[in-house]
């Protein structure tokens, strides 16, 4: 009952975050009644969500009437960008059955979450401590970010400069326009010898 | 099957008068009522809710489903059924024991689930609906304790919609021996004194674990479905065959 273990895991878990964002109330309510059905290609098994009494049920099978999709884990995390849906769905990694309007409802929600973490944290350890967590949390992720961003920049000098395993933007724009120069002129070549052709004809 | 002749049937391990077995299961189920969750959970180690988790993705519950939770007992099943089918479904929880009902019926009502649940005292064997009823119907843990599982079934039989489906979640027998062996220990040694422990009541966990045990296996069962009529009958063992799913479609 592995699926069974893991929709009771997502379903504690959304149940709990959506308990946890007083805000979310309002936008969750409208959902009331509607259902979300996922079949991804990576699971043999269809996921629904549904939203009855501003809960939310996770269940193992297919269930919803209102919308169904048919993707992959890839392609769901692209699901926001709303300019690529087409292109998905021509490409064969997005099918969607029903109503699209309910699966943005339910991607809205997911987006407008915003827990208040510190909150939570001062109601069961206290406001100082809570404070003090907080802001070496706060610290923590810029350390993080500035050593993301640091390391992703020696890298690519290292690649590009010391290595030279990669080439930079400038270089392969010249490269480009060179190829295109060169495209240029076989097609003149060519026009020139189909003319030559023509006269011995 | 449930009954020795047309006069015993099985209480656990004894044999007693078919007629006494009803209001001997009464009292159990009276004497455990308050806390069968918590002993659920304890006595389960919380596995319950996967087994009822999975009754629940194989029943192909849609909005507006009518829904027959028969022996619902506390009600995990319809707090389910419930959201599931929505306002335009019903969820009847139905038990034959009023203790069991009451409990189901408080908690239900503290967790917010109200608008499509009916609640009815009811005796599986002779259901109190019109034929054709119902477009699920789950029995969990509740048909060992039938008196006459036959004529239950044929009831139920009846009272499902063609199309619908009977599912029938219910303790079996572990497919392999050493399992069946550590069952068995944990059955008849560690439940009752945990049932003493928790429930202050070891007689009912005894009764629970022999109850078990004189309960038809898989296939039993199987056959018992397709001779009230059901077809396309499957089972699904749990739990290494502790627990089985048997579901049967009514056509």
């Amino acid at each position: 009952m592995p699926k069974q273990m893991l929709t009771a895991i997502i379903e504690i878990i959304i149940n709990k975050a959506l308990s946890l964002d007083s805000n979310i109330t309002e936008p969750l309510s409208k959902l009331n009644g509607k259902s979300l059905t996922l079949q991804i290609t990576e699971l043999d098994y269809p996921i629904t969500l549904n939203v009855e009494l501003n809960t939310v049920s996770v269940i193992a099978s297919s269930h919803s009437d209102d919308c169904v999709i048919h993707s992959n884990f890839a392609s769901l995390a692209k699901l926001k960008q709303t300019e690529l849906l087409t292109s998905l769905i021509r490409s064969g990694d997005l099918d969607i059955v029903g109503d699209l309007k309910i699966a943005q409802q339910f991607a809205g929600i997911a987006e407008q979450l915003n827990i208040d973490w510190e909150k939570q944290l001062a109601e069961r350890i206290g406001d100082i401590p809570a404070y003090r967590l907080n802001s070496l949390g706060a610290k923590l992720l810029d350390k993080l970010n500035f050593a993301k961003a640091q390391i992703s920049q020696d890298a690519s000098e290292y690649l590009l400069h010391e290595k030279r395993l990669l080439v930079t933007d400038s270089e392969l724009s010249a490269f480009s326009s060179k190829v295109k120069a060169v495209e240029l002129e076989l097609n003149k070549l060519q026009s020139k010898l189909d003319l030559l052709q023509n006269r011995i004809n | 099957m449930t009954t020795d002749n047309k006069d015993t049937t099985h209480f656990g391990f004894k044999t007693i008068k078919a007629e006494e077995k009803e209001t001997m299961v009464a009292g159990v189920f009276h004497s455990v009522a308050k806390q069968y969750d918590i002993m659920n959970d304890v006595m389960s180690f919380g596995i319950h809710r996967l087994w009822k988790r999975f009754t629940i993705d194989a029943s192909g519950v849609r909005p507006g489903n009518s829904i027959l939770d028969l022996a619902g007992g506390t009600g995990d099943l319809t707090a389910k059924f419930s959201k599931l089918t929505g306002p335009t479904g019903k969820v009847i929880l139905a038990d034959i024991n009023s203790s069991m009902l009451n409990v189901g019926r408080d908690k239900l009502r503290d967790l917010g689930v109200v608008g499509n649940v009916d609640y009815v005292q009811a005796n599986a064997e002779a259901l109190p609906f019109d034929d054709n009823s119902f477009d699920i119907v789950t029995i969990a843990f509740g048909l060992r304790n039938v008196t006459d599982k036959d004529k239950a079934l044929r009831s139920i039989f009846r009272v499902l919609k063609p199309g619908g489906r009977l599912l029938v979640l219910e303790f079996s027998k572990p497919e392999h021996d050493l399992l069946n062996k550590a069952y068995d220990f944990y059955s008849f040694n560690i439940l009752p004194k945990m049932g003493e422990l928790v429930a202050k009541d070891g007689e009912s966990y005894q009764y629970l674990a022999e109850s078990i045990r004189m309960h038809p296996d898989q296939e039993t069962l199987k056959t018992m479905m397709e001779n009230a009529g059901f077809e396309q009958t499957t089972y699904h063992n749990l739990t290494g065959g502790i627990v089985a799913l048997h579901k049967g479609y009514k056509f």
